[in-house]
């Protein structure tokens, strides 16, 4: 193997080590038998890992992440995926304009439009509530599913569309019989996605929630400001566990609908 | 016409400033099979789409079996339609790509079992109903697509390219299975095709299109044999044009060629003086080896070229006004001739076309 070839592959290496290393960090340090954060470790245990488990706080700021993540996903898709549709094939006035704007909470930083939200909701008074949480994900959210959609639909011939119209298909028809069983593995990666930002966010998810509807991240925020707590790296440990499966997933099946197109 | 299937009644469609098809009048025969001719852009795609509901007419108004459909949405015109990349659906079954426009219909599922299974034997292929379309061959997808079309019992097929894909083989296979249906169904077929060969292998009638207008529509023979424009002479087989003035004008008329050689045509509409084509078919001219009889004309020129196309040969002659292609069959003891020779080629009066020159 020629030499630059080899120091490139080091280089490109050694910047995967450095961007990886402060998650990496975290697991060794969630086995710590302490009461305090060490790192390295000196004595290993699953102690941290029970009190975790155990922690009734950490437990209902777990259950309300996997509850916001859930919905989020399912009004993310739910808009999303007819709001792909709709941009690529039909053709109406304002077209472009509504889907730069459907876009655009991908492009305003996330804490411009956390603010707006937190505004937006004191004065309709839902400041707090877990639909406010939805909502202010499902903002975020909605243009991932929709651009993996459109990908995957500029894959999908519209003659098919066509042809099935021609055969006596109407639009509902069309849309579920053949738009929708082509756009399911991209609907899935979406939904995978979706799931994984909303259970991560906690930029949007501090502005809006409230004492009771705090999400993990919003749960460990706050115990790195109040407490410095030991439980943080099992937290991080399980979170970025939860990251690589959903995304190893969602890339499977975009390489999957890729080689099916 | 009282039987029309369709009709097309001052048809127009544009695209902002760009015109795909001026103001148009086209009817088509229940049963009748029509293929729309043309090179790309000529516009024979749009008339297909006004008629499948895919395109709305900018003016004019389209009729199917006597109704006027022309704000009708496709999917309640009832039409089949056949696309040059069969358009299966990937995710079903050959079974199910040819069972959804009957379930579409809320056909019962006994019947489906039925009728999917017939028109699999219709188009030839059985035993293949639980493969994916991705499975299968060109020329096997397009069977499907066929029999997909065909379970339904439309009136009107419409097929846009549909054997473009394949080769030139299947092509030649595909072209009499169609026919075969055709026949078999009494079904009416509308068939667009850029192949000129395709057209007048599978055509009743063809409409020759150029530039968004028709330029001649008539039976094969028609079009073949008295091709009304340069361009309908020069799309439809092989032709050798030859500048010309008109001398004489009627019945018997009479060119005159640059070097002032004059040419008798059985026929001549143009006015003397005009400037013309004066219009030769290859297999219409023979080299003359000898004092030959039967022919009108016998002009001398130059051997450019003799191509052998395996039974004929074409022989390629200079003469004034233009190059004349020559055909004669392939025979062993043919005499040769070699490119430079003078010779001289001979025809028909009847079969030398005058049509106006372009501008």
């Amino acid at each position: 193997m020629p030499r630059q070839s080899l120091l490139t592959i080091a280089a490109a290496w050694a910047c995967y080590a450095f961007l990886i290393a402060p998650s990496l960090i975290v697991i060794p340090m969630s086995f710590n038998n302490s009461s305090e954060l060490i790192f390295p470790p000196t004595t290993f245990s699953l102690r941290l890992y029970r009190e975790f488990v155990g922690g009734a706080d950490w437990m209902s700021a777990t259950r309300q992440s996997f509850l916001v993540a859930s919905l989020t996903t399912a009004v993310s898709v739910a808009v999303g995926i007819p709001a792909a549709y709709a941009l690529a094939r039909a053709d109406f006035p304002g077209r472009r304009l509504l889907g730069m704007v459907l876009l655009a909470p991908m492009l305003v930083p996330t804490i411009a439009v956390a603010l707006g939200l937190y505004l937006y909701f004191s004065s309709l008074g839902l400041s707090g509530s877990t639909l406010a949480l939805v909502l202010g994900h499902s903002i975020l959210t909605v243009p991932f599913v929709m651009v993996i959609a459109m990908a995957s639909l500029r894959h999908i011939d519209a003659n098919l569309e066509v042809a099935a119209k021609v055969m006596g298909a109407g639009q509902m028809t069309v849309f579920r019989r053949v738009v929708l069983p082509l756009l399911a593995p991209a609907a899935v990666a979406g939904a995978l996605f979706a799931f994984l930002i909303s259970f991560d966010e906690v930029v949007v998810a501090w502005f809006v929630s409230g004492i009771g509807t705090a999400t993990l991240p919003v749960k460990m925020y706050s115990a790195i400001h109040w407490e410095v707590s030991p439980v943080l790296p099992v937290v991080s440990t399980l979170l970025t566990g939860l990251s690589l499966v959903v995304c190893t997933a969602g890339a499977a099946l975009q390489k999957k609908d890729r080689a099916d197109g | 016409m009282a039987d029309a299937m369709v009709r097309l009644e001052r048809c127009a469609k544009h695209y902002g400033a760009a015109q795909a098809l001026f103001e148009t009048d086209l009817s088509v025969a229940a049963g009748e099979f029509v293929t729309l001719l043309g090179p790309s852009g000529s516009g024979k795609t749009t008339i297909l789409n006004l008629i499948a509901g895919t395109v709305m007419p900018t003016a004019g108004r389209v009729h199917i079996e006597g109704r006027d459909v022309t704000g009708m949405p496709v999917e309640k015109r009832g039409l089949g339609m056949v696309f040059q990349n069969y358009a299966l659906m990937p995710h079903m079954t050959v079974f199910e790509n040819v069972a959804f426009p009957l379930r579409v219909r809320r056909v019962p599922e006994a019947e489906i079992r039925r009728r999917v299974g017939e028109v699999l034997d219709l188009v030839r292929l059985p035993g293949l109903a639980a493969r994916k379309p991705r499975q299968l061959s060109g020329g096997q997808q397009q069977r499907v697509a066929l029999a997909r079309c065909i379970v339904y019992n439309p009136p009107l097929i419409l097929m846009d390219e549909p054997l473009g894909a394949l080769d030139k083989k299947l092509r030649e296979q595909m072209q009499l299975e169609i026919r075969r249906l055709h026949a078999a169904l009494g079904v009416t077929m509308i068939y667009v095709t850029h192949d000129q060969e395709e057209a007048l292998t599978m055509s009743d009638r063809i409409v020759l299109l150029n530039h968004g207008r028709i330029e001649q529509a008539g039976t094969p023979d028609e079009i073949y044999f008295r091709p009304r424009t340069v361009f309908a002479a020069g799309f439809l087989g092989d032709s050798s044009m030859l500048d010309a003035t008109v001398s004489a004008s009627g019945a018997p008329g009479r060119v005159t060629l640059s070097d002032g050689s004059a040419l008798a045509a059985a026929r001549c509409d143009l006015p003397a003086g005009a400037r013309a084509k004066a219009i030769l078919r290859p297999e219409n001219v023979s080299l003359l080896r000898d004092a030959g009889t039967g022919h009108d004309a016998a002009v001398e020129g130059r051997l450019i070229d003799s191509i052998v196309l395996g039974s004929v040969v074409k022989h390629h002659v200079e003469i004034a006004g233009g190059t004349v292609i020559a055909q004669e069959l392939n025979r062993r003891d043919r005499a040769a001739v070699r490119p430079g020779d003078r010779v001289r080629v001979g025809w028909r009066a009847e079969d030398l076309l005058v049509l106006a020159a372009p501008d």
